[in-house]
């Protein structure tokens, strides 16, 4: 039953025109991005030829070797649009798995067939997840595709393992935003009102969080640097520091509480767009951000039981507004 | 009389000269006699150079350096300011520092390095200052580890081994480390070198609780009152703090376990 429940699930999505517009948007945006990015290392690659076939029209034999032209960075662009389109199709994914069958009347039909409560929403879920896993294979094979066809640089072993695991970490990141969605409408009485606070509160993990970590960075309150503004010696900046311990915490404590973060720096680390894991291997980045990882894993399981105990709970489960 | 006109005929004569051939130069870059300097390997000498423009106009006088056969860091300061160029009007004349640091290990003792002031019309003069590398005080450091390894929050203690490879005592050998923003430096020791004798001196590094797990590079320098040695860069990983993990890992165990009373509570709806 949970099979059929999630074969029913991604026929609706694809019925569903708002989650259709939202997925144009981002294969578009993804496509650009990433046809952009391979344009890119094409253009440096060429350069790099250009470079060779003159020293060697010179008769130079000590030839400068290949620069690191980092393919795997034309995805970077990717990491954005994943954190606000695609977390937004997420939540369009999740809100409509429960207000459909709440405004066409067969939640009540469904569950009074025998199947479970906690069945029905696994089946949402197994299928929700499947849209998600196809949205992230798709985009995976265009930018594989992009940066082998339009770049011209074929891809180390490394380079894929990284790329296959960034796609994965985009879709824990998908998968967080379709659960809290899927979550809040189970407990809403009102579907549009869940979808809203659902936005609110993704608004708040994903812009107001971060923001919070960047702009209230001491050394960010002034252009150019407070310490170097202020004409601070390293010695002094390390004496303030050391007394802003507390605040430093909870600045931290509170951009650690947005899975945009979390992935980002995975995501960033990975595609070795953040330097210093240039030498490590794909398992050595993942061993390194583990707590990245689990910043994208653990709130969704957490949540996902939570939205079990709610759906099972609730009495007035038919209820509409 | 006829030897009065003849030696005013000689004077007209050499000043007209001197006016023809002056402007031929771009500028008259001497020194205030620091054609030779003395340096020790890691120090910092501050030569003093004299940019002049003999010409009627006013130039733009570019200031390029040329490396001997050391590695040398140089650069060229105005009043105390970074600069690549001067500006002077017509006979006028500036001071210039050439800020001289050697780097690393010498491969000669005697050296010679050149400064060009080119003038915007492509003429120019060099002068080269020639360099004696002082074996009275060569303070060198190396880390006794390849790599470090840190969590962040925590403080790491690192040791380096200070020798000292010249003719005469130092005193007061201490580190100098550079760090990554956010990072904190414990006070280090100081100890005072004899010749040829190796010392160790240990700094504490604090790692802030916001540092990202990632690899980065920590820089020191060995300081003595007399020099100072060359800077080495240590790798050092930073990684997470398991705690955060068991305490992620026991909320989550914490609403399994609610689940599970629930469902043993109410059963399947």
């Amino acid at each position: 039953m949970m099979i059929e429940i999630a074969k029913k699930e991604i026929k609706d999505a694809l019925r569903n025109k708002l989650f259709l517009i939202i997925l144009c948007l981002l294969l578009v945006l993804t496509v650009v991005s990433i046809i952009l990015g391979s344009f890119q290392i094409r253009a440096a690659l060429d350069t790099y030829n250009q470079s060779i076939d003159f020293l060697k029209s010179l008769g130079k034999t000590e030839l400068p070797p290949m620069p690191n032209l980092n393919p795997i960075s034309a995805s970077k662009g990717f990491v954005n649009y994943v954190g606000m389109v695609g977390a937004l199709l997420a939540i369009v994914l999740g809100n409509a798995a429960i207000t459909k069958e709440r405004k066409q009347n067969t939640l009540r039909l469904i569950l009074s067939r025998g199947v479970f409560r906690d069945t029905f929403m696994n089946g949402k879920l197994l299928g929700n997840l499947a849209i998600l896993g196809g949205i992230t294979i798709l985009t995976g094979i265009i930018t594989f595709a992009s940066v082998l066809v339009i770049g011209g640089v074929p891809l180390s072993g490394d380079e894929v393992v990284r790329m296959c695991l960034f796609f994965l970490m985009s879709f824990l990141y998908m998968t967080f935003f379709m659960i809290l969605s899927m979550g809040i409408t189970s407990i809403s009485a009102k579907g549009s009102r869940a979808l809203l606070l659902t936005i609110i509160v993704w608004l708040t993990l994903s812009f107001i969080f971060p923001q919070i970590g960047d702009t209230m960075d001491m050394d960010n309150q002034l252009p150019g640097g407070f310490f170097a503004q202020m004409g601070m010696t390293k010695d002094q900046e390390q004496q303030v520091l050391s007394q802003f311990k507390f605040y430093e915490t909870l600045r931290d404590g509170i951009e650690e509480m947005s899975p945009t973060k979390h992935y980002e720096r995975v995501s960033f680390a990975l595609l070795n767009v953040k330097p210093g894991f240039e030498s490590n291997t794909p398992w050595q980045v993942v061993g390194l951000k583990w707590i990245n990882l689990l910043g994208l894993t653990v709130p969704s399981a957490i949540l996902w039981l939570l939205c079990y105990i709610a759906f099972l709970k609730r009495e007035n489960i038919y209820q509409t507004h | 009389m006829r030897y009065r006109k003849a030696l005013l005929l000689m004077i007209l004569s050499v000043s007209a000269l001197f006016l023809s051939v002056s402007p031929a130069f771009a500028a008259q870059t001497g020194t205030e006699l620091s054609t030779a300097c003395s340096i020790s390997p890691g120090e910092t000498k501050t030569i003093l150079l004299l940019i002049q423009n003999s010409d009627t106009a006013e130039h733009s006088y570019t200031l390029n350096f040329a490396n001997g056969i050391n590695g040398y860091e140089a650069y060229c300061a105005a009043d105390g300011v970074p600069t690549k160029s001067v500006q002077l009007s017509a006979g006028e004349s500036a001071r210039v520092d050439l800020v001289l640091t050697l780097k690393g290990e010498p491969s000669v003792h005697t050296d010679t390095v050149t400064v060009t002031a080119l003038r915007e019309d492509g003429q120019g003069e060099t002068i080269s200052i020639s360099i004696l590398i002082s074996q009275d005080y060569v303070l060198t450091i190396s880390s006794m580890l390849s790599t470090a390894e840190v969590m962040n929050g925590k403080s790491m203690e690192l040791s380096f081994s200070v020798h000292n490879g010249g003719a005469k005592e130092l005193k007061a050998v201490r580190l100098e480390p550079e760090l990554p923003y956010k990072w904190i430096a414990g006070n280090t020791s100081t100890i005072d070198l004899k010749p040829g004798e190796t010392g160790t001196l240990q700094v504490a590094v604090e790692v802030p609780a916001s540092q990202t797990a990632g690899n980065f590079t920590l820089k020191c320098t060995a300081v003595s009152d007399e020099t100072t040695s060359g800077q080495i860069s240590l790798p050092v990983t930073v990684k997470t703090r398991s705690s955060i993990g068991y305490v992620m890992i026991g909320a989550l165990l914490l609403a399994a376990i609610i689940t599970v009373v629930q469902f043993a509570r109410h059963g399947r709806r």
